[in-house]
């Protein structure tokens, strides 16, 4: 057999012989049944979905189609949430930066005074940059006031000085805009949110400037402070509560 | 390159008798059943029943051969069979192409495997008698071929898994040399070295039986 020792080939032979003898028909049909069982099981159908070779010796547990709408979805995810993370105000993914926000301001142990004085700061580094500076503006006066009622009592504390630079800076750019000419009929006062200096006209006569009006009205809206105890420059006589005559832009 | 010839032309006439459904001369039926093959692996892999059915027809002998050949208990090669099949419906996926080498190589390594495991099992239980071999017309000769049978697989049992793996490829299902390489998925060279090596191992031991 095949030039075998003449030793190996009886045995070779016989072996062969034995082995290639059929099935018996009724083993035969057994194991088709299982196979044509096995094949329609939903559990192959799982498997046939989710077994991807993926690398030769690694299986991904994965269909193609539900792999690549992972994929899909993940690279979505993750662009969405890179350029959104720091969408300027009226961006389209400037919901993806609020929730950002708001993830940080809720997360345990947050310095919201730190945080808000940050995200004011960011929104008026957009106004600065002329990335629609009316929304901008608004945002950041929104989180200035939002800081201020988490500042400390303790007006030597340097996130006091913080919030008077930006108040600084965010009055001068309220100050540009209201100089600016509306750019159409729809002016760029009208898209700013509604806080009452927007909503209601300056009054007439008063030769104070439209941005300084902006900014007292804020200012006597803030969230812990009543209006009347800021006009009268704080209950404790303006010492540890900031009041419109204690902002460096007012002077 | 006669002698070459000579030594191998058995197995390729096997083979090409193998592919061209015993029809001398079939050139065409060699190319049409390997397109056939390819679209019945394709419709196994989508689940379709009547691709399995093709692959068992064409394979299931082999299959069970191959089986038989390792085990030499007819039970326990119906049993091998079944499980191979069953777990190729499992791992179709990880078939790379429906040419009849590749799906052969690849039933065959699940066989080799499943034939493996059926070892393991059994030889944590008792051994059993086998009964299961269909009767023939003369019991004397099939009793002669199947003592000589045994005593070549007891023989094989001091060689390693893939000297018994070629040796079961070569001398039962006759492939040749490049075949097993293929199926393998080692150089022929070191096939021949391993076929050596290991008629040598069974000569030794068979020889020092009869002695």
């Amino acid at each position: 057999m095949n030039g075998v020792d003449e030793l190996l080939a009886p045995y070779l032979a016989a072996w062969r012989e034995q082995s290639l003898q059929p099935a018996l028909p009724q083993s035969r049909e057994r194991a088709r049944v299982a196979m044509l069982a096995a094949a329609a099981s939903p559990a192959a159908a799982g498997r046939r979905a989710r077994a991807l070779s993926f690398v030769p010796g690694m299986r991904l547990h994965l269909g193609h189609r539900r792999l690549a709408g992972s994929l899909l979805a993940l690279t979505a995810t993750v662009a969405t949430a890179f350029f959104g993370w720091n969408a300027p105000v009226g961006s389209p993914l400037y919901s993806v930066r609020a929730a950002r926000q708001s993830v940080q301001l809720a997360a345990p142990g947050a310095n919201l005074a730190a945080l808000h004085l940050q995200f004011a700061a960011q929104s008026l580094s957009d106004a600065r940059s002329g990335i629609n500076p009316v929304a901008s503006v608004a945002d950041a006066r929104s989180e200035l006031d939002a800081a201020r009622g988490e500042l400390p009592t303790d007006r030597s504390s340097p996130l006091w000085t913080d919030w008077d630079n930006n108040e600084v800076l965010l009055a001068a750019e309220e100050a540009t805009l209201s100089s600016e000419p509306p750019p159409s009929g729809n002016g760029a006062r009208e898209s700013l949110p509604a806080t009452p200096a927007a909503e209601a006209p300056p009054p007439e006569g008063e030769s104070e400037a439209l941005g300084a009006v902006v900014v007292s009205s804020h200012r006597s809206s803030g969230p812990t402070e009543p209006p009347e105890a800021t006009r009268a420059g704080g209950e404790d006589g303006g010492k540890n509560t900031p009041s419109p005559a204690a902002r460096p832009h007012d002077g | 390159m006669i002698r070459s010839w000579n030594r191998s032309a058995p197995y390729l006439f096997a083979a090409a008798e193998r592919l061209s459904g015993d029809v001398p001369g079939g050139g065409g039926q060699i190319f049409q059943q390997s397109i056939r093959l390819a679209e019945a692996v394709e419709a196994a892999r989508r689940g379709d029943a009547n691709g399995w059915d093709v692959l068992f027809e064409r394979f299931h002998a082999d299959v069970h051969a191959y089986a038989l050949a390792r085990l030499g208990h007819w039970a326990d090669a119906d049993d091998v069979t079944q499980e191979t099949f069953v777990a190729a419906v499992g791992s179709i996926r990880s078939l790379r192409d429906g040419q009849e080498p590749v799906v052969q190589a690849w039933l065959l390594h699940i066989c080799r495997h499943k034939v493996v495991d059926h070892i393991r099992r059994k030889s944590r239980h008792q051994r059993t008698v086998d009964l299961g071999v269909p009767a023939a017309p003369d019991p004397a000769a099939v009793a002669e071929i199947r003592l000589r049978a045994d005593e070549m697989r007891d023989a094989m049992r001091e060689l390693t898994e893939d000297q018994r793996d070629i040796l079961v490829r070569r001398f039962v299902l006759d492939h040749s040399l490049e075949e097993v390489a293929a199926g393998t998925r080692r150089s022929v060279g070191a096939v021949k070295s391993m076929q050596h090596r290991a008629l040598a191992a069974l000569k030794r031991t068979l020889g020092a039986r009869g002695s």
